[in-house]
């Protein structure tokens, strides 16, 4: 018995330390987080105050009220801390009353217009269809020339607002990306992925440049010459040009088809290579580094790392900060877009039973063409954002 | 481009031209020619700039003008000097970890590059103290020791004792 009993207290004061060891850790744990995190924090706000931000600043101050709703009233700098500590919109409801105040302001501006079409078009369709004498088509033709010039008239505001609203919302893209890239770029470089630098940094000038060049040199003209061939096929019975203008709307998709499919398509699998090997090299250089010193002070004395990890999370929370930069910057343009093409789509389904079927056809196929605009925003902001989010998960130490 | 809209507008005008003399044209034997003569110049007008595009050179410089974009310096050199600084400490406690006290790391490294270039690795020995843990070792096994503990931190580089 009493052997036994001996036996047992030894092996428990063996297995002591075992048992006990993990509250021991606990406290070494906690200290070591502490100041963990204050080393984290003083490296980040090192990190941060050698950045230049400068030139995003400057974007910043041109922001419209709306764009600051989604944005914030903040600087960029002050969004980019936001996100680090982890909070990543300050207010959904704000951001949401945003959204419902622009719809409905839209939509109360289109109402007049709408009306006004509506009414000279039921106008014009009566008289085209009351008139005494039946034989004589001429009159109906005249009068349907005449509604139709004042139709085009009272679109055309509206049309020429929106085209300049998506020429200015992809120059605003563009600038944007001209600015927050090299910040990106050089974050990543700072991070030793190399390998993604070369490969993200003519996919970026090919972006900014070539693309939206095209896309405002030619794509969009292509808007304005479909609008044109609606606007004459719809004016007689006799001529019709509706096949040129489905040239033109197969041209257009084509176009950005392709450049989308080959931009994106190249760009991603480039980059998700590229973004492997360097982020293979520096996770090799950090096992390296971890394996060779003895498990306690792995941490404490690993200044590289802290470096390295802070800058990987300004680089995440700067790509973060200028994705939620390009969402203020899109909305409001593609609700406004959006919601004339449903306006129009809802005019022309109003006027085909009641009055000119010419006209309904020439405001419905409008509402067809001014998808192109959507689709040019939306295509050129998808870009950015891919590119954007391959530079966010390139070079990841963590 | 101009030469687009003035394509455009041309197609434009024909057709409202057409328009407007059949609604003007009294019914006539003249009729159906009047109208076939402008089908045929409407299809004119929309063909006519074909030629024009086969003939002209296609510059493709003008688009592929590309931006060098450019890094920001100031904090890459700022960044490289901490990285140098953190690299130094790991050193020494590396050293201190494997036993030997008051050794001395200098790092000579190009600074002003994108990625920091280490050249050489000072250490300093003349203040050396063999602490507990590694006694009966000479002098030998102490620069290999310390040259491992380097490499693990730089590859490739060049290790000089001084002291």
């Amino acid at each position: 018995m009493k052997n036994i009993f001996k036996l047992i207290i030894v092996l428990l004061l063996i297995i002591s330390p075992v048992l006990l060891s993990p509250f021991a850790n606990h406290q070494l744990n906690s200290i070591v987080y502490a100041d963990l995190k204050d080393d984290f924090n003083d490296n980040i706000d090192d990190q941060l105050s050698d950045l230049d931000f400068s030139n995003i600043e400057e974007l910043i101050k041109d922001l419209t009220e709306n764009e600051k709703s989604i944005f914030g009233d903040k600087s960029f700098l002050e969004k980019v801390v936001l996100i680090l500590q982890g909070d990543f919109s300050d207010d959904f409801s704000s951001i949401w009353d945003m959204l419902f105040a622009l719809f409905f302001d839209n939509i109360l501006s289109l109402l007049p217009l709408i009306a006004t079409i509506i009414a000279v078009s039921i106008l014009g369709g009566m008289i085209g269809n009351l008139s005494p004498s039946k034989g004589n088509k001429s009159i109906s033709e005249i009068v349907h020339f005449v509604i139709y010039g004042i139709i085009i008239l009272l679109l055309s505001t509206i049309i020429v607002k929106m085209v300049t609203l998506t020429s200015d919302t992809l120059i605003s893209i563009k600038n944007q990306i001209t600015v927050i890239f090299p910040i990106l770029l050089t974050l990543l470089t700072a991070l030793g992925g190399t390998v993604s630098v070369s490969a993200y940094q003519p996919a970026m000038a090919m972006l900014s440049g070539f693309i939206i060049e095209i896309f405002t040199a030619f794509v969009l003209p292509l808007f304005l010459i479909s609008l044109a061939l609606n606007f004459v096929s719809n004016l007689s019975n006799s001529v019709k040009l509706d096949k040129l203008i489905s040239f033109i709307n197969s041209l257009f998709k084509w176009v950005i088809g392709i450049i989308f499919t080959i931009f994106t398509g190249f760009v991603s699998i480039q980059g998700i290579a590229a973004g492997a090997v360097d982020g293979l090299s520096i996770k090799t250089a950090k096992f390296t580094i971890k394996n060779s010193l003895p498990l306690v002070g792995s941490y404490i004395s690993d200044g590289m790392f802290l470096i390295l990890a802070s800058s990987n999370l300004i680089k995440n929370a700067v790509g973060g900060a200028g994705l939620l930069l390009l969402l203020a910057t899109v909305i409001s343009p593609l609700i406004q877009i959006i919601l004339f093409m449903l306006a129009l789509k809802l005019m022309a389904g109003i006027i085909e039973p009641l009055g000119d079927g010419k006209i309904a056809s020439f405001i419905s196929s409008l509402s067809k063409s001014l998808v192109m605009l959507i689709v040019m925003i939306v295509c050129v902001s998808f870009m950015y954002l891919v590119l954007t989010g391959l530079v966010m998960c390139s070079a990841n130490i963590l | 481009m101009p030469s687009i809209s003035t394509w455009i507008l041309s197609i434009a005008g024909v057709i409202c031209l057409s328009v407007l003399i059949e609604l003007i044209m009294p019914n006539g034997q003249m009729n159906k020619y009047i109208k076939n003569i402008f089908s045929f110049v409407i299809v004119l007008v929309i063909i006519m700039p074909i030629p024009k595009l086969i003939g002209k050179q296609f510059d493709s410089s003008s688009i592929f003008n590309q931006e060098e974009i450019v890094l920001q310096e100031d904090y890459l050199y700022s960044l490289n000097i901490s990285k140098l600084t953190a690299i130094k400490e790991n050193i020494e406690n590396d050293i201190i970890l494997a036993g030997y006290d008051g050794v001395e790391v200098s790092i000579s490294a190009d600074i002003f590059v994108e990625n920091i270039v280490f050249k050489t690795v000072y250490v300093n020995l003349s203040d050396l103290v063999i602490t507990e843990e590694a006694e009966h070792k000479d002098i030998v096994e102490i620069k290999e020791e310390i040259e491992i503990s380097v490499g693990k931190f730089i590859n490739n580089v060049e290790v000089v004792f001084e002291g």
